[in-house]
């Protein structure tokens, strides 16, 4: 965490925070190539990732699409400085992978939305000043319609926060709990009502220029585990090979399909097929976690100590791997999207 | 970052899915390959200077199927002779079309129905021979499009260079061409496979609508979309004389060899019945994918490189293709 908060406030004042960001809202005004190569270059050094991901990648991205020019003003220096970091509130008990449904309901009235229900998977509430939230406002005919985003604080009396232990151990997402909680008017982001337009504007970027800084990551840990195999001796074991060139060969799949994909996504938001990327990263992450426990067995249970192999990094990527494919849409959910809308098959029913 | 390709890229591909498409529609017994060959010696396509143009040819290739010997003589024997011998007159009659060389460095000679002539091994040299020296037993084989036969040399081989500069060519050049080839034919069968899930009823209803099928099609969908960026940007690498070029290469053979395995497979089980009778393409499509997939090397010794150079240190040498 203090890491990963130092990180990014020195991206920031040095101006790398938001390198494809318009200038006027802290950002450098770059492009997203040159974002892509400031990420691969991030990657050869094994930087850290930066604190306020939900920030940089979600919220950031909806804010500029559909905030006014006040709220990006407002919201997203702070954001880009990790002084204020955000959370995300979509996921709701009963709406998970069929999030249109949820129940979380927003009032308004005087000069103000109050807020009732709740939100669960909610990463980095704990440490949260604002909520993205999506909420229900009206009946609408579908129930797409009638929903809204609104910005909420979280510091206030109606948010409730409980952190909600995950199988690595850790606490990064919690259940957020909003009884009469208070929303500003102008704390509305984009039209009330159309608030599946904004949320699909966060699930796409989300899925789709995510991949761009996640790629990073997974690149400085299969370097790690190629360091590692070496050491262990296991280096010129075929079998060992040829699984690492498999991960190799797919993190490569992420990369260039992410390169080839640039030209059309600086035209616009990030479209269906672009959910492809998430689907091939997931499966590098799951891939060097499985790969680490099978080969380097028993050593690679001891989950941290002197005794254990590269500070337990191993045992941690791997049970954290178990999420990829469910976080940020599950695997099936993705494929559906894709088979629909990228390739034009039939409904599902 | 550029388009990966321009207009008159693009202009060459529509035109080569023109003459591709011709080709197919006509009656089997008539399609004759070498009619394909001279019409695509016509339009140039002997001529290309090189990336992406090469390899845009060898995709829709694949993509269609069609003329067993384009990859063998255009894609791997072209380039080992452009590199050891350009000023030959081989060289020069295979951009006229009246020669189709073919390497044949190992048991089998490709493509034996066209072949005019064969680069051979002489001790660890590499030596051209004309067909008429060299004694041919076809074998009965799995891509009859690229129909496998046993030789012998019988004439003395008109030495051209080195084995081990004929392999370099071949681990960077032909295995770029096999690679573009093998991910139009991942296309193909994706798309097969997506539109018969799209208009085959059963209880009453597209066989798409089921996740069974339409996720089976993603997949064929990601392996196809990893190929395509893997195939384009080693080509990027090969025409920019790129020093990770090994590496692309490599990688982008691997990736999509089991693109196109895996696709032809998945759209076999797509098609259901259909996709097993002789009649319907799938299974050509299935055969051009494993012979494709072997003609310069294999996966697994691509992987094995790639291990090599991402930074596993050298293997047990199972390869003996990699440059020193």
């Amino acid at each position: 965490m203090k890491i990963r908060t130092w990180w990014q406030r020195e991206l920031f004042d040095g101006g790398w925070a938001g390198l494809s960001w318009p200038e006027d809202y802290g950002g450098r005004g770059a492009s997203l190539v040159q974002q892509v190569i400031f990420n691969e270059e991030a990657a050869s050094l094994q930087a850290p990732e930066p604190i306020n991901v939900i920030g940089l990648y979600m919220v950031g991205p909806t804010i500029i699409e559909w905030g006014t020019e006040e709220q990006k003003r407002r919201y997203l220096p702070p954001l880009l400085a990790a002084e204020e970091i955000w959370c995300q509130g979509f996921s709701e008990p009963d709406a998970g992978s069929d999030l249109a449904s949820l129940r979380t309901r927003a009032r308004f009235a005087d000069d103000h939305y109050t807020v009732d229900g709740q939100k669960v998977w909610t990463s980095w509430a704990h440490v949260a000043s604002f909520c993205m939230l999506l909420a229900r406002t009206g009946d609408g005919d579908t129930k797409h319609g009638g929903l809204t985003v609104l910005i909420v604080d979280m510091d206030q009396a109606g948010v409730e926060v409980r952190p909600l232990v995950q199988i690595t151990g850790d606490a990064e997402f919690n259940e957020v709990f909003f009884d009469g909680a208070v929303v500003p008017a102008e704390q509305l982001l984009g039209p009330e009502g159309e608030g599946w337009r904004v949320a699909l504007t966060t699930l796409m970027h989300e899925r789709g220029t995510m991949t761009y800084a996640l790629q990073v990551a997974s690149r400085i840990l299969l370097d790690d585990l190629i360091s590692a195999i070496r050491r262990s001796g296991l280096g010129r074991d075929p079998v060992t090979r040829d699984r690492v060139a498999r991960i190799q060969l797919d993190l490569e799949s992420l990369r260039l399909t992410n390169n080839r994909a640039l030209p059309r996504i600086m035209e616009g938001t990030p479209g269906p097929e672009d959910s492809v990327r998430k689907l091939i990263w997931e499966r590098v992450e799951q891939g060097i976690g499985e790969l680490a426990m099978e080969i380097f067995g028993v050593a690679a249970q001891v989950n941290d100590g002197p005794h254990s192999l590269d500070d337990g990094v191993w045992p941690y990527q791997y049970l954290r791997g178990r999420a990829r494919s469910i976080e940020a849409g599950t695997t099936e959910i993705l494929k559906s999207v894709i088979a629909e809308r990228a390739l034009g098959l039939p409904r599902a029913r | 970052m550029k388009a990966f390709f321009t207009e008159e890229q693009d202009l060459l591909r529509a035109t080569l899915v023109r003459v591709f498409d011709d080709w197919g529609r006509r009656p089997e017994g008539e399609r004759g390959s070498d009619g394909l060959f001279d019409r695509l010696v016509e339009i140039g396509c002997a001529e290309l200077p090189g990336q992406p143009e090469r390899g845009v040819l060898f995709e829709e290739a694949g993509y269609a199927c069609a003329g067993g010997a384009i990859v063998p003589v255009l894609g791997v024997a072209l380039p080992v002779l452009e590199d050891l011998d350009p000023t030959g007159a081989l060289c020069a009659a295979v951009r006229a079309g009246t020669a189709l060389p073919v390497v044949a460095l190992d048991r089998f000679v490709v493509s034996a129905d066209q072949a005019t002539h064969l680069l051979v091994l002489e001790g660890d040299e590499v030596g051209v021979v004309e067909r008429s020296g060299v004694r041919l037993e076809p074998v009965p084989s799995f891509d009859p499009g690229r129909p496998l036969a046993a030789f012998e040399v019988v004439a003395a081989p008109t030495i051209v260079g080195a084995l081990a500069d004929v392999r370099s060519v071949m681990a960077r050049e032909g295995l770029l061409a096999v690679a573009h080839e093998l991910t139009g034919i991942g296309r193909a069968c994706l798309d097969v496979a997506v539109e018969h899930a799209r208009t085959r009823l059963q209880f009453g209803r597209p066989i798409g609508s089921n996740q069974a099928i339409s996720h089976q099609c993603v997949d064929m969908y990601i392996a196809v979309e990893s190929a395509r960026s893997h195939v384009y940007s080693a080509a990027d690498a090969a025409e920019r004389g790129d020093p990770s070029v090994e590496l692309a290469v490599r990688q982008a053979h691997a990736v999509a060899a089991d693109a196109a395995i895996f696709c032809a497979h998945r759209s076999i089980q797509v098609l259901g019945g259909l996709g097993f009778t002789w009649e319907h393409p799938a299974h050509r499509y299935l055969r051009r994918a494993q012979s494709s997939a072997h003609l310069v090397m294999d996966a697994r010794s691509s992987r094995e490189r790639v291990a090599t150079l991402i930074g596993l240190g050298a293997g047990e040498g199972m390869d003996g293709m990699e440059e020193s």
